[in-house]
């Protein structure tokens, strides 16, 4: 294999054109990923970059009859990097990721109302020597706050072309200028040098020369393609920064010596970072001297300023939030419950349906109890899912998220994270798998990682059936206080603070171990308050939906098809012959019809009983019961426990089974409240005790019994490190807790 | 108390041109000692080499630039500054990274 660059490999192509590349580069809140999902459609996909957490986004857009691949890369205000996350833009830049060529064209999207800020990331890319195309987005939001703009003194000043888009671009056509020129800079190639600091970009080239004179690629096991004097330059200019430790890995720290030295000839008086970034700004002005005019700051922050005086007020706004988030919550448990209760209904129909049709035994046990019941428990959060996540979305594109870590900023810092934190882990007591989603805006890797370790422990909605079955058999109704506390109330709500208990000291701990760094910057741009673009929420809604059914559907319909076989083999033909005997021995002896079905109800449950205590669940139980014998659980609850780690909700039906009361209960069923009560050991004792009940909510309230949430941990972390540790951790404070209350209990 | 401190002291900006603009900025003041309606202009940072230091000036604390606090969250921190025609959020500490003096004129 010679060094030959992926680009050559693309020129060599027959259909070079239909495979060019072009990356979109912008900072966060200009509207970038609206545009990104208006020019490709729903043709994306959406994976990520190998080793971190950063999304990577690739669609197809086409311009005529050809195909162009797409890339949007993160929000960012600068190509220098300090943290793997932020690293994304600049290896997709320069060619470094695997699967993705060395972009043919560069988009980038700077905001009409900005410009000046914009600018800085924009005059970074020109550096990179790649053909570049401008869309001066929001041209018609500018307009309305009269900022004019000369975009043809723009273009001419920067020396590359300057499209006009519009925010909300609700006809198509209005994006074909941008299409014309992205596939015109494609075509063209032309390469325009440009550098900033030119003595730098010197110091650059040369010592780019240097190091790949130095190591041919036969000898560099890693590197295939020579080092960019872009790279180089980078590595001068960010100290400590992201390109100077790749560089430093692949050549050595003698280069990091050599970096010292240059920087060392090259800076007078203030630093590489400091000269770049003031030189930067200072073009900038130069450029837009004379192109933009704004009315003095005046109209639009007026406007802005009143509402944020209002929505940022410490007591106003704080209100406001509550008022916000309880809206949120209302409709999603509301709103839900009705498509909820549909789905559920929908799934026992088709179990009963599918009972009634196919010949009793495996397969329609297979289908009714494995596949649509595990079908059903995805689908059935899917309407909650759906409607925070689309809150969500609004928040974040209308810009009140960013006011709502504002507010909550210092209230979340104690535990060790910041304000970004707080919305994902409030979404997390309606469902942690759209609150874990929701982490996207943590721009923090460590705070990002401690808030998904920290949210599954809120109390969910799935935990509520759970909570509502063992507090309606085990706590007795009493009130204290004339009736205004009532102990079961206050059970519950125990539940749910050691829940946030649980959450908030595993950030705090996670913050000061594992995840320990510097303190994050919260560094945070407040965007001004825009009208979302109802097209780009819902393909962004779609998306999720997509990615939540496809990922933790299939994992979650895995498990219980599994959960299922071990439910269900091996069975007893002795105890089906058993029970038509005496079957047979009561349909001769009872003459009153009802009774008589009652009778052989009983019997039918007693059999599923019994052929769950063969089954290989049930043996798993027999045989992991000495484990859970210190937390007072008998091998029935043993078994339920192990059948609800896909989703915990399902242990109410499988001590259904289990304690004969058949399998079609819900946590309201007065015969498995009182099954469950009465439960003893082979010696007649008690299995329930106040301790072991309270010990078994303790633990639903502290363990990870819900394949989804490990699955999008898995998603969003990008390793199964993560999810493996939440787990084992989880069901280890599980366990302890169940302990602790079953011995003092 | 006026009804215009009384105010204020609610986190209510009236009228920049109520504040009273007598009071000025120390040699070393930083962008946590902004007083609301009272634009200063940056002038560096304690520590060129301070690890936000890059990020910052990326965001627009470049020499020279003015810059005026809005508002600060519950608590007093975080804290709200217009800086370069948006508005930025940073952390008290962090704001007193950076120098300001008056504005000119």
């Amino acid at each position: 294999m010679t060094a030959t660059k992926p680009s050559e490999l693309i020129a060599s192509d027959k259909n070079q054109k239909t495979q060019a590349t072009i990356a979109v580069v912008g900072n966060p809140n200009t509207g970038k990923s609206t545009l990104f999902n208006l020019l490709t459609g729903m043709r994306q996909k959406v994976a990520n970059y190998p080793g971190v957490t950063v999304e990577k986004r690739v669609g197809e857009l086409q311009i005529g009859e050809r195909n162009f691949q797409l890339i949007d890369l993160p929000g960012t205000y600068s190509l220098a990097a300090h943290s793997p996350d932020e690293r994304a833009a600049i290896d997709v830049l320069l060619g470094h990721i695997a699967d993705i060529p060395p972009p043919d064209a560069v988009l980038v999207v700077i905001d009409a109302t900005n410009i000046k800020r914009n600018l800085f990331v924009a005059t970074e890319v020109l550096e990179l020597g790649i053909p570049v195309v401008i869309a001066l987005n929001m041209v018609d939001i500018a307009e309305s706050q009269h900022i004019s703009i000369d975009v043809n003194a723009l273009a001419a000043r920067l020396n590359t072309p300057v499209i006009p888009t519009i925010a909300a671009a609700k006809r198509h056509e209005s994006l074909e200028p941008l299409k014309a020129a992205l596939a015109k800079a494609v075509d063209e190639n032309v390469k325009k040098p440009w550098a900033l600091l030119e003595d730098v970009q010197q110091a650059a080239e040369e010592l780019a020369t240097t190091i790949n004179a130095e190591h041919t690629p036969q000898e560099s096991s890693i590197k295939e393609e020579a080092v960019a004097a872009y790279e180089v330059l980078r590595a001068l200019v960010d100290k400590g920064g992201e390109a100077e430790n790749r560089l430093v890995e692949l050549f050595g720290d003698d280069l990091q010596q050599r970096l010292q030295a240059q920087r060392d000839l090259l800076t007078v008086g203030q630093t590489l970072a400091e000269r770049d970034a003031n030189e930067r700004y200072a073009h900038i002005s130069k450029i837009l001297d004379g192109v933009v005019r704004a009315p003095n700051d005046g109209l639009q922050i007026s406007f802005a300023e009143r509402v944020d005086q209002i929505v940022s007020h410490p007591i106003i706004g704080s209100l406001l939030f509550v008022l916000v988030m309880g809206t949120v919550f209302q409709a999603v448990f509301s709103w839900a419950t009705p498509i909820m209760d549909l789905i559920d209904g929908t799934a026992g129909w088709v179990t009963e349906w599918l009972y009634a049709t196919l010949p009793e035994g495996a397969i329609a046990s297979l289908l009714a109890d494995g596949v649509v019941a595990g079908v059903g428990s995805v689908v059935i959060f899917l309407p909650q899912i759906l409607i925070l996540f689309a809150f969500i979305i609004v928040l974040e594109d209308s810009g009140y998220m960013a006011r709502a870590a504002f507010l909550m900023d210092r209230s979340m810092r104690w535990c060790g994270l910041s304000g970004h934190s707080f919305v994902p882990m409030l979404s997390s007591f309606a469902c942690a798998v759209p609150a874990i989603m929701g982490t996207r805006v943590i721009p923090d890797t460590r705070d990002r990682i401690a808030t998904i370790l920290a949210a599954p422990f809120m109390t969910c909605s799935a935990r509520l059936p759970v909570y509502a079955l063992l507090i309606a058999a085990f706590v007795p109704q009493q009130n204290y206080f004339y009736g205004l506390i009532n102990l079961q109330g206050l059970v519950l709500l125990g539940l749910y603070l050691l829940g946030i208990a649980g959450g908030v000291l595993t950030a705090f701990l996670l913050k000061r171990t594992i995840l320990r760094g510097a303190t994050p910057t919260f560094l945070m741009e407040l965007p001004p308050y825009r009208t979302p673009n109802i097209k780009s929420v819902l393909m962004r809604l779609v998306e999720r939906a997509k990615a939540f059914l496809v990922r933790a559907g299939t994992v979650i319909f895995f498990v219980s098809v599994v959960i299922w076989s071990l439910a269900y083999f091996p069975r007893s033909d002795i105890l089906v012959t058993d029970f038509e005997r005496q079957k047979r021995a009561v349909e001769s002896s009872m003459q009153i019809e009802a009774e008589r079905e009652q009778a052989i109800a009983v019997l039918e449950n007693e059999l599923a009983a019994a052929q769950m205590e063969q089954s290989l669940l049930g043996r798993m139980g027999k045989t992991i019961a000495p484990v859970f014998k210190p937390l007072g659980w008998d091998w029935k609850l043993s078994a339920a426990v192990i059948a609800s780690f896909p989703a915990r909700e399902v242990v109410i039906a499988v001590l259904g089974t289990t304690y004969a009361v058949g399998g079609d209960v819900d946590e309201d069923d007065e015969g498995l409240r009182d099954r469950v009560r009465n439960a003893t050991w082979p010696d007649g004792r008690k299995v329930f005790t106040p301790g072991t009940a309270l010990g078994l909510m303790v633990f639903y309230a502290l363990c990870l019994q819900c394949a989804a949430t490990v699955v999008v941990i898995y998603r969003e972390t990008n390793s199964w490190r993560w999810p493996a540790f939440a787990w084992t951790y989880m069901t280890t404070l599980g366990y302890l807790g169940a302990l602790a209350c079953a011995q003092l209990g | 108390m006026s009804i215009l401190q009384l105010a204020q002291r609610f986190g209510f900006t009236l009228s920049e041109k109520a504040a009273d603009k007598a009071c000025a900025y120390e040699d070393n003041a930083t962008l946590a000692d902004l007083k609301l309606g009272q634009p200063a202009q940056v002038m560096g940072f304690q520590n060129a080499e301070h690890p936000s230091a890059q990020r910052l000036m990326q965001l627009g604390m470049i020499k020279g630039e003015s810059i005026e606090l809005l508002r600060s969250a519950p608590g007093g921190d975080p804290m709200e500054y217009r800086v370069m025609g948006y508005n930025l959020s940073l952390r008290r500490a962090e704001a007193a990274e950076i120098l300001v003096a008056n504005q000119p004129g």
